[in-house]
């Protein structure tokens, strides 16, 4: 088939309107949160599993691949096409299908941004927990894919833990569902847990069946600075072994605190080490009991302001630094890279040494953002995309964070993935017997490579 | 050929971890099947080097923590991994501890108790479960609502593949997400994709207080009604189980009827409020007896009775249970309509619910039934949005909506994944898919 | 080119994370990257770069933006997609005048009181008419024809071009407004009345011209700069203590959008600076500048009444406090909020009839968010608003009715 058949093909299949073929349309579609891009041979917009199905026939027969996509927010590359590839657009398959706070089941489509079922969970008092800090604009869809976390998922756990079913297009154009709508549901091996987190790399998701959850009854925010990254450390663990699990423990380093204070002029202490922000939740009768606990931790590491916020302004006050901190970094340089390792907690101030040490030595501008209660680190490297050599710093102290990241027994991706981005460092975590079995499972799935290929890891097809 | 087999693998691990003699191996067997010898090896070279001997020689194995499934194992290898069960690192600044397979679930449990560390999934079988076999099943138990399911602690693990190569993968980090998800996507597996050898699992800090409520309601209605109470308020307990009477009797032999047991664990001011609050509650729906266990030998002593119970289920009765799923708001009125396929449930052999979970558990009279049993038990169940759990739920969902395609997909899926790992079939084959 | 290679900076500066796209009614609507923030300033990006040319699509993309600013307010790293897309439109109109003909002949007769007026005449006797015929609709392009009002003759024409009071504290001239002047002359008597009822001596200068926000939205800063300056020459020449708008629009080009229209004529700037400060809002005036007397306030019947933030109010005046404080002061009007009242309500000038599909949907989500809410009137200080709002209201077969909070308050007057 020649690309305008296909073409045709796939307005067919979706309709006129819900194929982009042209060359603004491509060009849009070449891009993520990234800096790679591509160009593609059309973008289509599917409105149901039938769309879906006659799409996975379509690149069976004509011999060109799927690429998944939610929102195009993903920071690894992981929608990035190529010439020989279709761009599957997900997000006009965003209905709502139910929502059971009874029996705590949600039911959506991929296409459903998180906020927007946010929004709709709340007016019956429920969430979902899973929060990634793009949750405004990411699709759920993109958020399976990439299995997301967020600030929240200290407590709650990650995208994973919350999908209770699924309902696929398999590459061969089977429909399947794995689980329901409860535990246990799942037929032996555990297909959504693959699913999630494959990076559209062995199915097209149609619909997902969500956990819920009432949201808490109490919340309490506090703010602590400190001198030393050590001493917030510190009181990371102390926190969790004393037996409270805060929903957030956000922390900022020296540079960000600095690039925030730009922003706000709100008073943070230009030389403090780190801030951290804690909030708990939970039944009300606990919050005190929990907040004194913190408090007391706090103080024995060290801390040099504590803040506990009363009101509802008062915690918005409270996440102010938090909130602007990534746009105030535009303010000395117009790039960032952000990296997503991930290290064991008692590994955290080891891994800040490092990425200082390493910012250094490659002479650039690294900040410290950090979920820091399960040691997932976000360092933005700071740069302008402009001065090529600049770039290869920044990429090479990409490949520097990853392999300290690995060697303080850690991972290079907490909640973003790999995509391309970190495609070429993956054996640097993985043994190739793990490899092996990452094989093993693609081809049970997807023998042709028909989804996504050249994401997570380069196979010979 | 099969004693020079038998001496190889005793050239492996040792004589003394080989077992051949029919009567010797009848301990550590289940079923009937009869396998060449039983082994236990002491380390993960050893396994993989039995593996490989096993994929050369086109050996069946199947692996247990004390005793083995021998279905389909005739003239294969049953090991058994008692043999590895050491506790190799509990690491307090991370909550997470290294253990081999072998390693008794509840010895695991008391040895993090005296280090005030916790391993919340309950034990499949509290005498013989072991660890790895803990993951092998995967699953979610009663208290999964709050704590989550089984394969949420696990972080890691080294696994012999079937073709003898050692897989390591996962660390010490809850938030990973780097290359395919093997780590949770090897929980449930039983012993088909490999063989644990090591594991790493995620720990808790225990909570600060733990107290139990147990009422007795001579209306299972009426129980039902007070689970959906709860509910409703947002009362959300870590565990909230329903026995029937006759298996009430069991666990305590003055109750009457039906029994709720409800375990409280958090912090003191809201757990001793709550325990008051759904007092009140049960008594108001009607319960005979409400009784508040905070005294600690008598919490532990009751929720023990409910994990040998479980066991029971798990092991002994397996044949005879059947397990499905519905939504918990939704339990009243599925086990008013059950009554009409079970006849009075009360005198039911048995009836069990993780009321929070909205999962039932049914013990047949007979196993000869279950069949029949399930066919019609998945088609309510599926009208109240739920359905038979595991493999066997699918395919009956599959059946009911006369979709063979779909189960068809399913299916095929099942089985390449298998196949591309164990291209020979030889682990697990008493497991079907 | 120079024009975008001015903003090659903050093009730059977007690290293409995605944040702006559901703060975006188009993107929200259609769904496609190209209709989004991050879409468009990628191709305007690419266009400086060389990648793409600025063909229709292109065009498409530039063109249906709203300008509502949401995406800037949503940025992380503070790029302006609204001013973005201002450059974009500029060059576009640099490279080969604006296209298609209708918006290039729709912006040349606002800007001329002369051939407006003729418009609107034009409108009132025989181009309703043809209108219908053309859609077969009495709702062309989302917005209600046939209800659309025309005043019967130009308010600065009904009005003398001073108005006194006896007892004169404050001499506020009355910047009136393409809308104010030729459709909902009754909102521009409101104003006064409101403005008299305070002691302001209101001086309506005759010659008064359209702000130029309709020629500098779409990159003829040529002909905005002209009518700026006669605005500002004519209004300067009055003294007054205040220039007033009852039109946000209005508001954010004259006290906004004329110091950049003019940052490359130094040596004018100063006189432009010195008529912005005098500039004011309606609401904002009232409440921060006369400080209404709530207890020569009348009360009527009981109406509930909800809010719209033109974008204009919301995110380029940034003034969202005052209008409310002012309905609330209004005995017996009970104030409801609705959901998104911030959001757009789909006019954005001649994008409503350039992408009618695409505004109508937009307006849809506006009128339902109204609806929800329970109110039975609608204020807003925006007339563009005002009649894309009663007319999709009016679309949906709704019966809530739009006005502006100076009607509302001028009621409180009567007797």
């Amino acid at each position: 088939m020649t690309d305008k058949e296909i073409i045709e093909q796939l307005k067919k299949i979706v309709g006129e309107k819900n194929v982009q073929a042209d060359k603004i349309g491509l060009t849009s579609y070449g891009y993520d949160a990234t800096l790679l891009s591509g160009v593609g041979l059309a973008a289509v917009f599917p409105l149901s599993t039938e769309h879906v199905v006659k799409l996975v026939k379509l690149a069976n027969e004509a011999g060109f691949s799927l690429i998944p996509r939610g929102a195009g927010t993903n920071l690894s590359g992981g929608t990035i096409p190529d010439e020989r590839s279709v761009t599957v657009n997900f997000n006009r398959m965003k209905k709502i299908l139910d929502i059971d706070t009874d029996n705590f089941v949600a039911v959506v489509e991929p296409g459903l941004v998180n906020f927007d079922l946010q929004a709709e969970l709340e007016k019956e008092g429920f969430y979902y927990p899973p929060d990634p800090a793009s949750y405004k604009a990411t699709t759920l869809g993109g958020n399976l894919g990439e299995c997301s976390g967020g600030p929240r998922c200290f407590k709650y756990g990650v995208t994973r833990d919350y999908i209770l079913g699924l309902e696929v297009v398999l590459p061969n154009g089977k429909v399947i569902q794995t689980g329901g709508r409860n535990f246990n549901s799942e037929p032996e091996y555990d297909l959504t847990r693959i699913i999630v987190g494959s990076e559209g790399t062995l199915a097209l998701i149609t619909k997902i069946f969500l956990r819920i959850l009432p949201l808490p009854a109490a919340k309490k925010t506090m703010l602590a600075i400190y001198n030393r990254v050590e001493d917030a450390s510190q009181t990371v663990s102390d926190i969790v072994a004393a037996g409270i699990v805060p929903t957030t423990l956000e922390m900022m380093d020296n540079l960000l605190i600095n690039t925030a204070e730009d922003a706000t002029g709100a008073g943070l202490p230009r030389d403090a080490g780190a801030l951290l922000i804690i909030e708990i939740d939970g039944h009300p009768e606990d919050m005190d009991e929990q907040v004194e606990t913190i408090a007391g931790i706090c103080k024995k590491a060290r801390v040099r302001e504590f803040k506990i916020a009363r009101t509802a302004a008062e915690v918005d006050q409270l996440w102010l630094a938090r909130r602007v901190v990534i746009g105030s970094v535009a303010r000395r340089r117009p790039s960032y890279s952000l990296q997503d390792i991930t290290v064991p907690r008692s590994m955290f101030p080891n891994m800040v040494s490092g990425i200082l040490q390493i910012a250094k030595e490659r002479n650039l501008e690294v900040g410290i953002l950090a979920h820091a209660g399960d040691g997932n680190m976000h360092p933005l490297v700071l740069f302008d995309q402009r001065i090529e050599e600049e770039v290869e710093r920044v990429h090479l102290a990409e490949k520097d964070i990853c392999t300290l990241a690995l060697e303080l027994g850690g991972t290079m991706s907490g909640e973003h993935g790999i995509g391309l981005l970190k495609k070429k460092y993956i054996t640097l975590e993985f043994s190739p017997v793990a490899m092996d079995c990452f094989a093993k499972i693609k081809n049970s799935f997807d023998p042709r490579h028909l989804l996504n290929p050249g994401k997570i890891m380069n196979l010979q097809s | 050929m099969s004693n020079e087999i038998v001496n190889r693998i005793k050239g492996l691990v040792g004589e003394d971890h080989v077992v051949d003699s029919p009567a010797g191996m009848v301990r550590y067997l289940k079923g009937q099947g009869q396998p060449l010898a039983v082994v236990m090896p002491g380390s993960t070279v050893e396994v993989a080097e039995i593996v490989k001997l096993a994929n050369k020689e086109n050996l069946k194995v199947a692996v247990g923590g004390l005793s083995v499934e021998s279905r389909g194992l005739d003239g294969g290898l049953a090991m058994v991994m008692s043999g590895m069960n050491q506790v190799l690192e509990i690491d307090h600044a991370n909550l997470t501890a290294t253990v081999q397979p072998g390693l008794s679930h509840a010895e695991f449990s008391r040895i993090l108790a005296e280090q005030n560390l916790v391993f919340p999934p309950e034990p499949y079988a509290p005498k013989t479960g072991s660890v790895g076999g803990c993951f092998a099943l995967g699953g979610a138990d009663s208290q999964a609502f709050q704590y989550m399911p089984v394969r949420t602690y696990l972080l890691g693990y080294e696994m012999v593949l079937p073709n003898g190569d050692i897989l390591e993968v996962g660390n010490k980090c809850i938030k990973n997400v780097s290359g395919y998800d093997m780590i949770h996507f090897a929980v449930g597996s039983r012993g088909t994709l490999g063989i644990f050898t090591r594991l790493l699992v995620k720990l808790l800090p225990p909570p600060a207080v733990k107290m139990a409520l147990v009422a007795d309601f001579a209306s299972l209605p009426k129980a039902c009604q007070a689970i959906a109470t709860l509910i409703k308020r947002r009362i959300f307990p870590t565990r909230l189980n329903l026995l029937n009477p006759t298996l009430a009797a069991r666990i305590d032999p003055g109750a009457k009827g039906n029994l709720v047991m409800v375990d409280l664990t958090g912090f003191k001011n809201s757990t001793e409020l709550l325990a008051e609050e759904m007092a009140g509650i049960f008594h108001l729906a009607g319960s005979g007896e409400v009784r508040i266990v905070k005294e600690a030998e008598a919490y532990a002593k009751l929720w023990q009775e409910w994990l040998d119970l479980r066991g029971e289920l798990n092991t002994t009765w397996a044949e005879r249970v059947l397990d499905f799923n519905v939504g918990p708001m939704k339990l009243a009125a599925v086990l008013q309509a059950l009554a009409d396929i079970t006849g009075d449930l009360a005198a039911y052999p048995g009836l069990v619910v993780e009321g929070l979970l909205g999962r039932v558990r049914l013990l047949l009279p007979a196993a000869g039934e279950k069949e029949e049993m399930a066919v019609k038990v998945n088609t309510l169940a599926m009208s109240f949005g739920g359905n038979v759990s595991g493999n066997f739920g699918s395919k009956l969902v599959c059946r009911a909506y006369n979709d063979a395609e779909m189960w068809e997909g399913i299916e095929s899926l099942l089985g390449q994944i298998r196949r591309q790992f164990d291209p020979k079939g030889i682990l697990a084959p008493g497991v079907s898919l | 080119m120079g024009v975008l290679n001015d903003v090659y900076e903050m093009l730059n500066t977007c690290n293409k994370c995605g944040f702006c796209l559901t703060a975006c009614k188009t993107y929200k609507t259609d769904l496609r990257e190209p209709m989004s923030p991050r879409g468009r300033i990628q191709l305007i990006k690419k266009l400086v770069d060389g990648v793409i040319e600025p063909d229709r699509d292109y065009e498409d993309a530039i063109n249906s933006c709203l300008l509502c600013g949401e995406c800037a307010v949503a940025c992380p790293s503070g790029v302006k997609g609204n001013e973005l897309v201002l450059a974009a439109r500029r060059d576009l109109k640099l490279r080969h005048g604006i296209k298609p003909f209708a918006k290039s002949f729709a912006l040349k007769t606002l800007a001329s009181p002369s051939r407006l007026e003729h418009g609107f005449n034009f409108f009132k006797g025989v181009g309703k008419g043809i209108l219908k015929k053309v859609d077969g609709l009495d709702y062309f392009r989302g917005v209600d024809i046939r209800n659309m009002p025309v005043a019967e003759k130009p308010f600065l024409e009904q009005v003398p071009e001073q108005i006194t009071v006896s007892n004169p504290q404050k001499k506020v001239a009355f910047f009136v407004g393409c809308f104010l002047n030729h459709s909902l002359d009754g909102t521009a008597h409101s104003v006064v009345k409101v403005l008299t009822k305070n002691n302001c001596d209101v001086i309506l200068p005759k010659d008064q011209v359209c702000c130029g926000l309709p020629q500098y939205a779409y990159g003829d800063f040529e002909r905005a700069k002209a009518n700026a300056r006669k605005t500002i020459e004519s209004f300067l020449d009055c003294k007054p203590d205040a220039v007033l708008t009852a039109c946000a629009s209005c508001g954010s080009m004259l006290r906004d959008e004329y110091l950049k229209l003019f940052a490359d004529e130094p040596g004018y700037l100063p006189r432009v600076k010195e008529f912005c400060a005098k500039v004011f809002e309606f609401s904002e005036f009232v409440e921060d500048q006369i400080k209404l007397d709530e207890s020569k306030l009348k009360a009527h019947t009981s109406v509930k009444v909800t809010y719209h933030d033109p974008c204009h109010m919301a995110r380029h005046l940034k003034i969202t406090s005052q209008p409310r404080k002012v309905l609330r002061s209004i005995p017996r009007l009970q104030f409801v909020e609705m959901n998104e009242a911030n959001r757009c309500c789909g006019a954005s000038g001649l994008v409503q009839a350039f992408y009618h599909e695409l505004s109508t949907d937009i307006t849809r989500q506006k009128t339902q968010n109204i609806v929800d809410s329970g109110a039975e009137v609608v204020a807003t200080s925006c007339p563009a608003c005002m009649l894309r709002i009663q007319g999709g209201l009016n679309f949906a077969g709704k019966k809530q009715t739009v006005v502006h909070v100076a009607d509302l308050l001028a009621k409180a007057y009567e007797d």
